[in-house]
């Protein structure tokens, strides 16, 4: 393998002690030619203990500092290490580790930056999930109609977890000070001229853990992110104007 | 104002202005916050005490009473200050993310070393 195709799988991780040996389970036997890191977020369970118990690197931070600024911190890693691609993929046990490999050949298939694992691109896919709670399925839409308006582009799915990205694409996401790491990263991105795709996948609702999105979050959480696109539209113009003139 | 009311403004400012100075020295107020603190309390003991500077402030900023004018002046010192310390905190919270990255990498790196490295030859015995 050279060092271009390198693949690092980064799997942030907070209090998710009841799901982490699963997963990492999962994505050595799935897939095996990739690295993997797990990025503990100050977790305050078991979770750092079963991660090397595992004999995975382990990153760990010692305190909270919230799921962008963890996956920012396997990102430096990553490129500290030369890795040619990145795969973000969540410690909740929802996604498939054999969507790993489909993600990274959409990478090269499609000529894209960003590939999203995408629960809602497939029509099929959106039928499936029309058992979901009615709030949920009217925040992923307006999320989807927010980042549309924010950068001219569809896109069905702005808060999947799972994500594979070029090295030269992850570089540029350590230059801003993301807060969510999802619709604003992919306005960003879009404006900057990244190509970004989304491939289809199904998740497996949550079996244990929980959620970092909790009731008061469920009122916060799209004024929070409106403003999040604002400041990333204003951020990305800013990058094209210096760009330009320089 | 009354006299008697300049003097209680007065005597409360003045024991503000020495907790400050108080806190400054025994270290317990960063240096920028206390000029902040000490800026702020002079300037509103200047505006209470002195009554041209209390009268040329009010029309000023367009009031018609000083009191009015004094409770704006303070307003708008206790919104600056509180959005000078949301800069503040963030400015704290941007180098604490970095420290933290910076020590999970550290010790991820050294743990790698430590396992990569050479069993070392055990010491020779002592004579």
């Amino acid at each position: 393998m050279t060092l271009e195709t390198r693949t690092l799988v980064i799997i942030p991780a907070y209090n998710e002690a009841d799901s982490i040996t699963a997963v990492l389970d999962a994505v050595r036997a799935e897939a095996p030619t990739c690295d993997v890191v797990v990025v503990n977020d100050g977790s305050a369970d078991a979770t750092p203990a079963l991660v090397r118990a595992h004999g995975v690197p382990l990153l760990s931070l010692p305190c909270n500092l919230g799921y962008a600024r963890a996956l920012q911190t396997g990102l430096r890693y990553a490129l500290e290490r030369g890795y040619g691609t990145v795969v973000f993929f969540d410690a909740d046990n929802q996604h498939d580790a054999r969507d790993i490999g489909r993600l990274t050949d959409a990478l090269a298939r499609e000529g894209a930056d960003l590939v999203i694992g995408s629960r809602f691109v497939d029509p099929a896919h959106r039928r499936a999930t029309r058992h979901s709670p009615l709030g949920r399925r009217i925040g992923m839409w307006f999320f989807s109609m927010t980042t549309q308006w924010a950068s001219g582009r569809r896109i069905y799915d702005t808060t999947s977890g799972f994500k594979a990205l070029r090295a030269s694409a992850a570089r540029e996401l350590l230059r801003v000070r993301f807060v969510d790491f999802h619709a604003e990263l992919l306005v960003y991105m879009l404006l900057l001229g990244y190509r970004i795709h989304e491939e289809p996948i199904v998740v497996r609702e949550r079996a244990s853990g929980q959620s970092m999105y909790s009731l008061i979050s469920t009122f916060t959480y799209p004024l929070q992110t409106l403003l999040l696109l604002v400041i990333a539209v204003v951020q990305a113009r800013a990058f094209n104007g210096r760009r330009r003139s320089a | 104002m009354t006299v008697q009311g300049v003097i209680v403004f007065d005597l409360v400012i003045a024991a503000l202005l020495v907790y400050v100075l108080y806190l400054l020295a025994r270290n317990r107020m960063y240096v920028g916050y206390g000029v902040i603190w000490l800026a702020g309390l002079i300037g509103a003991a200047v505006l209470v005490t002195i009554e041209p500077v209390q009268a040329l402030f009010t029309r000023a900023i367009g009031a018609v009473f000083p009191a009015s004018a004094l409770a704006m002046a303070a307003f708008g010192f206790i919104i600056l200050l509180l959005i000078y310390f949301s800069v503040q905190v963030t400015v704290l919270a941007d180098r604490v993310t970095q420290l933290s990255q910076h020590i999970a990498l550290q010790e991820l790196r050294r743990e790698q070393e430590a396992a990569s490295a050479p069993p070392r030859d055990p010491a020779p015995p002592a004579p």
